[in-house]
Order: C-alpha cells, then sequence, then structure tokens
C-alpha cells in the first residue's frame, strides 16, 4: 500500500461521513385518512415553526398529492424533524435527494 | 363541549358529565400506538440508518412515557375539572392542552393501525358494516376533543 492512501473502506465511510453534512435529504410527510387536517397543520406550525398559511399550504399538498417535501436538509437535521413529526403520529420519512 | 375562556396560556372548556367520562376512558388507553410501526425512511440502506431507528423507536417510547405521566399529573390529584351541578369545566395550560393533542391523536392513529390501516372506503365499509364498533367510537371520541381543542388554539 501506498503512504497517504486510504483503504476502500475507510474512503468509503469518509465520503458517507461527507454525504450526511451535505442538504440531500429530504423532509416528506406522506398521506394518511386518519390524520385529521387542521391537526397536521398544527404540527407543521409547531414542528417548523411556520406560519399558518405555508402550513396549510403543505398540508393540502400532502392531503390531495399523497406526500409533500417539507425541507431539504442534512442527515442529522432531517432524521431530527422526522422524529418530530413522528412523535405528533404522522407518517414522515427522510429520503435522499436524487 | 365549548370553549368558556381563554387565555395566553390558559384554556376553560365546558363539558357535560357524559364528555368528561368519555374524555377520561378514553385517554386510559393510551399509548396505542406502536413505535416499531414508524419507520425513518423507504430509501436509505437499512444497514446505515439502523442506529438512527433504534434512536428514533427509543425516543418515541420516551416521548408516550412522558405524556403519559403528563395526563396523569393533569387527572390525578388536583383534578383539572371544577364543577357545577349540569357542568364541568376543564382548565388547561398551553403544555397540557399540546400533551392532549398529542394523546388523543396517537389513540386514534393506534387504533386506526390496529385495524390494519383501513383506507378511506375501508373506513366507510366499517362503519357501515358497524363490525369492529369499538374501536370505531375510540377513534371518534378522540376526534370529537381533537376538533375541540384544534378549534381552541385556532385552527
Amino acid at each position: 500500500m501506498k503512504s497517504g492512501t486510504l483503504p476502500v473502506k475507510e474512503i468509503d465511510e469518509k465520503s458517507k461521513s461527507k454525504e450526511r453534512l451535505e442538504p440531500g435529504y429530504l423532509v416528506i410527510c406522506w398521506d394518511d385518512p386518519i390524520n385529521l387536517m387542521s391537526y397536521v397543520t398544527h404540527v407543521f406550525q409547531v414542528v417548523f415553526g411556520w406560519a399558518h398559511q405555508k402550513a396549510e399550504y403543505h398540508m393540502l399538498q400532502v392531503h390531495n398529492n399523497g406526500k409533500s417535501v417539507l425541507t431539504r436538509e442534512n442527515f442529522e437535521r432531517a432524521e431530527h424533524y422526522v422524529h418530530q413529526l413522528q412523535k405528533y403520529g404522522l407518517q414522515a420519512t427522510m429520503e435522499k435527494e436524487d | 363541549m365549548k370553549l368558556l375562556n381563554k387565555t395566553d396560556d390558559k384554556f376553560v372548556f365546558e363539558l357535560d358529565f357524559k364528555e368528561k367520562e368519555l374524555l377520561v376512558e378514553v385517554l386510559k388507553l393510551y399509548p396505542v400506538l406502536d413505535p416499531a410501526y414508524q419507520k425513518l425512511s423507504d430509501s436509505l440502506d437499512e444497514e446505515e440508518i439502523s442506529l438512527s431507528c433504534k434512536i428514533l423507536k427509543e425516543d418515541l417510547l420516551e416521548h408516550q412515557e412522558k405524556n403519559r405521566q403528563m395526563v396523569d399529573e393533569i387527572f390525578g390529584e388536583g383534578s383539572p375539572f371544577k364543577r357545577d351541578a349540569l357542568h364541568c369545566n376543564l382548565e388547561l395550560g398551553a403544555e397540557q392542552l399540546e400533551c392532549l393533542l398529542q394523546v388523543l391523536n396517537d389513540i386514534r392513529v393506534g387504533t386506526w393501525r390496529n385495524l390494519d390501516s383501513p383506507g378511506y372506503d375501508e373506513l366507510e365499509k366499517l362503519r357501515l358494516e358497524k363490525s369492529d364498533v369499538v374501536p370505531l367510537v375510540v377513534m371518534d371520541v378522540c376526534e370529537y376533543f381533537e376538533y375541540h381543542f384544534l378549534d381552541a388554539i385556532g385552527l
């Protein structure tokens, strides 16, 4: 092995760590027939600190389109938001942006 | 049930005795939603996010435990209900109201989940068939109180 050359696994780990720091993760809320529309609006306001109008806009996207991309963040922040939304019983996931 | 008074951090609702009984009974069911039901991602590599999923599950369990404690505090000694002959007044702080909203929603979503997550049409069918009446009533009772609480905070 040449000096200064990292093993492949280490390179993978490093590139994954770097990837996680970049805002390439989408926080998505999915539609379901059970959460009340006004409740979903309320949760968006509480979790993201959005004004009513913006929260309602995303709630309607969820209702009409089946999902809404709520924000694009790095891994850690996306994970945080998903945790918060799920504490309220919403169906939310984080997905890697294409 | 109606909102009698509201300040920045306090809400006073008037309930009749039937409503009070229903609220207290339905809250006893909490928690219903299994934290394992929630998933972190559809597309990310499972191995890569296994630690995050574990933390998520623990976080949700801990959150349910905290909410359970708050519900017990609200309805334990020093009950929030003030009575007269016909009605009860329920006094809640903003944080308590937020907690009850989450708790009622957990019971609704968890009950729905336990019915195998029926879609809009299937839910309607279940109502018409009058099978599984108890979970449907539980969901309706939670919805009733959720609407009133959401209305109180202006939604």
